[in-house]
């Protein structure tokens, strides 16, 4: 029945107080946040109760939240924030040195499925490992844009970046790609052929 | 579909193109059959397609980290659980909050209906200065100099009007009676002073309590009196008045209203009074005490009407009528022989 509903009607529902409006919520976006979380922390227990304190949190705050009509970028969003929060408070705890790089965990891989030959896989291994020394910031752009799907504004608004930062932390990723893909020709290409479907 | 625009795309078009993300990412029959027809047609830029895909496939490959169904599932039970305990416990303070609340505001009120019917209000008058007091039952109460009055604060809800009375007060009762052949307790109007207890309806009468003497003067109506001590009772008629010691009465007399009540005006009346008796009454008021230098002196008698709005007047008095000398020392006064 809820299936049925937008975006926007499953939110009105919930600030109405309807609980099976926020068990839908939770069922409908609890992968793309999962997938987000572990992204940002590597640690499933970790990654879980934040979670948990999103969405006691979402009920909590009910009347103070505003209509969207797209509750996947408002609750990623909202999951940023709560896990900033959390490391910023093991930070405190823990009293680890700031020294401790952001990670975002976005591991580029050539799956075999796409390279037959074994020196193209050696050769792309090196690609991927250029690509994945792309810093976190520049990972987490990557990943909104192109897994989670969502435009510059919304990254940017995410992200706490002028929409300008965001292309431009976009660009530089890109642009290392394709530094890493221009030194040879012959293995793009034939990457390009192989690439099926 | 605008074929002709991508045309013109570079890498980085194709890589900021919503439709061509989802083409390589889901791979959908449409979006398929659109980029080979699309493809079929040789753009000219194919390179910069191509070059766009693989980065895309790249950038795509990190496998997706899949949740599983228990942990789905354990989560969403968790957040209702605590969803659950969160709203018992806010509804559980607010119904704590509801009964605290009633239950302090029931408190306060008893509180205060206590303190209300225990307490008692004192008016008191300084030296040299008088007061009037306004009962709540609508009587008034004009306080000299150097007295005190003391009443119930709840005195309108009590069983009968009483008040208690230091020193000396005008009283100007509220009638209240209704039925004059059925008095009912609440309509009296009760003084009592260290020796004698009045009892009236309402009515104007002047009492004076002073180094354990108790005088009594009705100005207007009918009063009844009785000593401290004894039970027997007195009635009093207007402008008359009746004197009580420690031991019961020492006196009764039609007495000059006026020396009464002359104090109200600022003024003492005194006839054949002895000057020891003036400067008792000064001192009560003013708050000094007088040391004659010669006893002779004290004994007295003066006649006349003497003025007591200020202790400067009484004293310039005293001074030209006894031909004394005045000497102030502090809160002593001394009077000498000229």
């Amino acid at each position: 029945m809820n299936n049925e509903l937008t975006d926007f009607e499953l939110w009105q529902n919930f600030l109405k107080g309807d609980r099976l409006a926020l068990n839908e919520i939770y069922n409908r976006n609890l992968s793309p946040l999962y997938h987000y979380g572990m992204r940002m922390l590597q640690d499933e227990e970790v990654v879980r109760d934040c979670l948990h304190n999103l969405f006691v949190k979402l009920w909590i705050n009910q009347k103070n939240l505003k209509p969207t009509n797209n509750i996947k970028y408002y609750l990623i969003s909202a999951l940023r924030n709560t896990i900033i929060n959390y490391k910023n408070a093991e930070k405190r705890f823990q009293k680890v040195e700031l020294n401790e790089a952001e990670t975002f965990d976005l591991k580029f891989s050539v799956e075999s499925e796409y390279i037959k030959k074994e020196e193209q896989q050696e050769k792309m291994l090196k690609l991927s490992e250029a690509m994945n020394k792309l810093t976190a910031r520049q990972k987490e752009v990557i990943y909104l844009k192109y897994y989670e799907e969502m435009d510059y504004d919304q990254i940017a608004e995410i992200m706490d970046l002028t929409k300008k930062g965001t292309y431009k932390l976009s660009a530089r990723a890109l642009e290392a790609l394709r530094e890493v893909l221009n030194v040879d020709k012959a293995i793009l290409l034939a990457l390009l052929m192989a690439w099926k479907r | 579909m605008p074929n002709n625009l991508y045309t013109f795309y570079t890498t980085e078009n194709f890589l900021d193109d919503a439709d061509f993300l989802r083409y390589v990412k889901y791979n959908r029959p449409v979006d398929v059959s659109f980029w080979n027809n699309w493809l079929s047609s040789s753009p000219e830029n194919i390179k910069s397609f191509q070059e766009a895909r693989l980065q895309l496939q790249i950038l795509l490959s990190y496998p997706p980290v899949t949740v599983s169904d228990d942990f789905k599932m354990l989560l969403l039970q968790d957040i209702n659980l605590s969803i659950d305990r969160h709203q018992n416990k806010r509804r559980k303070k607010v119904v704590r909050l509801f009964w605290g609340s009633g239950i302090a505001a029931s408190l306060l009120v008893a509180a205060f209906a206590l303190w209300f019917y225990q307490s008692t209000v004192v008016v008191r008058s300084d030296y040299a200065e008088n007061q009037l007091v306004h009962l709540p039952d609508g009587s008034d109460v004009q306080l000299n100099a150097n007295s005190t009055l003391t009443y119930r604060r709840a005195i309108n809800w009590l069983s009968q009007r009483a008040v208690k009375l230091e020193g000396e007060a005008y009283f100007k009762v509220k009638h209240i009676n209704v039925n004059q052949k059925q008095i009912k307790r609440g309509e009296l109007f009760i003084v009592i002073t260290k020796n004698a207890r009045v009892q009236v309806l309402g009515t104007e009468f002047n009492v004076k309590e002073r180094h354990n003497q108790t005088n009594i003067t009705l100005v207007t109506g009918k009063i009844q009196v009785s000593a401290t001590q004894s039970s027997k009772q007195y009635i009093l008629k207007p402008g008359t008045f009746i004197e009580f010691g420690p031991n019961g009465r020492l006196s009764a007399s039609a007495q000059t209203l006026n020396s009464s009540t002359a104090w109200l005006s600022g003024k003492i009346v005194v006839n054949q009074t002895s000057v020891n008796e003036i400067l008792r009454e000064f001192e009560d008021l003013y708050g000094y005490t007088v040391i004659l230098d010669s006893p002779a002196l004290g004994n007295k008698k003066i006649d006349g009407t003497i003025s007591i709005k200020s202790e400067e007047s009484l004293l310039f008095t005293l001074k030209n009528i006894l031909n004394v000398e005045i000497k102030k020392e502090g809160k002593t006064i001394y009077l000498k022989n000229r």
